[in-house]
């Protein structure tokens, strides 16, 4: 079953410690909530993140990546997830260490997830330059996520081949900065990749791939075809 | 672009309070929170990093009968800088709403710690 999109919902703020998003998770099966974190400030405590939290509950997350830089520069790129979470409305909160001066948030619901496994290899970049871009190692059925924290001049922002755009929104308007994500099919490797508008940019991007359910039925089948030659004998209980 | 709210007067109890519903024309998705800070050419706006405000903004489709969460925030006073190193003169929320006719938009503030005195102002795209 290849990972499905669900909805997806972002904010940005400045100056603040916590962001709270409002998102509708469908009732499909193998959910998984993502999210994005995209954020500056001076002091990385205080854009640290220090919880995030669905439906007034903490528990389940994880921190799958987080990436800070350029070099010296503490831009952050952050992804959380939880696998499973409850099919309702409810809140999206994430808090920071302290006053944060640019903080962004995207996150995106999924289905078709594997629960065991849920996730591919995260991996990260960051550079002074115009181009974000990460290869991350998928499949078919699979579907990476990307996140980034684009800053300098004038940081409007294509998004690349294949990808769709799930948030480009600004998260300082006097700094130009921004939060960046976007979703790709999966395939054995995929480039998530932005091209940004101007030079002088710094940027941290992070990436992962939802691995895809198990297709039960096909396991089924193929199970059925083994029983019938004489291969094995059992049953199969979802 | 329509300035929704414009630089208006905030003086806010340690307690609840309510602001608006606020008309938010159809045509305009990207709506722009903002509460002016404490800064040294601003000092009565909310010095204390101890003085705590949490912003609820909610959407009504239906002209104000029902409202739902859409996003808010957590911010606390005092002096905070920008990445060229200056005072940062406003705390902002950034959000998208989608357009629908007769959109309403409020905001549930609870402030903690001591009295707020800011400014706040709606812009929307």
């Amino acid at each position: 079953m290849a990972v499905t999109y669900d909805t997806d919902v972002e904010v940005g703020g400045t100056n603040v410690t916590s962001l709270t998003v409002s998102i509708t998770v469908a009732n499909n099966p193998d959910r998984y909530l993502i999210v994005g974190v995209a954020a500056w400030d001076d002091v990385s405590a205080e854009s640290a993140i220090s919880s995030v939290t669905f439906n007034g509950s903490g528990t389940g997350w994880s921190q799958i990546i987080t990436e800070v830089g350029p070099g010296a520069l503490l831009d952050r790129s952050s992804l959380w997830g939880k696998a499973n979470p409850d099919a309702v409305t409810a809140s999206v909160v994430v808090t920071v260490g302290g006053t944060c001066s640019e903080l962004g948030v995207s996150v995106l619901s999924a289905y078709n997830v594997n629960q065991t496994t849920s996730l591919g290899t995260a991996v990260s970049a960051e550079a002074l330059s115009s181009a974000p871009s990460v290869v991350v190692t998928a499949a078919t059925g699979d579907l990476v996520y990307d996140a980034v924290y684009a800053g300098g001049v004038l940081p409007t922002a294509t998004v690349g081949a294949g990808q769709t755009v799930r948030a480009n929104i600004t998260i300082h308007a006097q700094n130009n900065s921004r939060l960046l994500a976007s979703t790709e099919p999966g395939d054995p490797t995929v480039t998530s990749s932005w091209t940004l508008a101007d030079t002088s940019l710094e940027w941290v991007q992070t990436a992962v791939a939802l691995k895809a359910a198990l297709d039960l039925a096909l396991v089924r089948a193929a199970v059925g075809q083994l029983t019938a030659s004489g291969g094995i004998v059992g049953t199969i209980y979802r | 672009m329509a300035v929704l709210v414009n630089h208006s007067p905030l003086t806010i109890a340690v307690g609840a309070m309510a602001f608006g519903p606020v008309v938010v024309p159809n045509s305009l998705t990207t709506l722009d929170i903002r509460l002016a800070r404490f800064t040294t050419a601003t000092p009565l706006f909310w010095p204390l990093d101890t003085t705590t405000i949490a912003v609820s903004v909610e959407m009504s489709y239906d002209g104000g009968q029902t409202f739902r969460l859409l996003c808010g925030m957590t911010v606390a006073g005092g002096l905070a800088t920008e990445k060229d190193g200056s005072e940062a003169a406003e705390t902002t929320l950034h959000f998208t709403a989608q357009r629908q006719p007769n959109r309403r938009l409020r905001l549930d503030m609870e402030v903690k710690g001591s009295v707020l005195v800011s400014e706040l102002t709606i812009e929307a795209r």
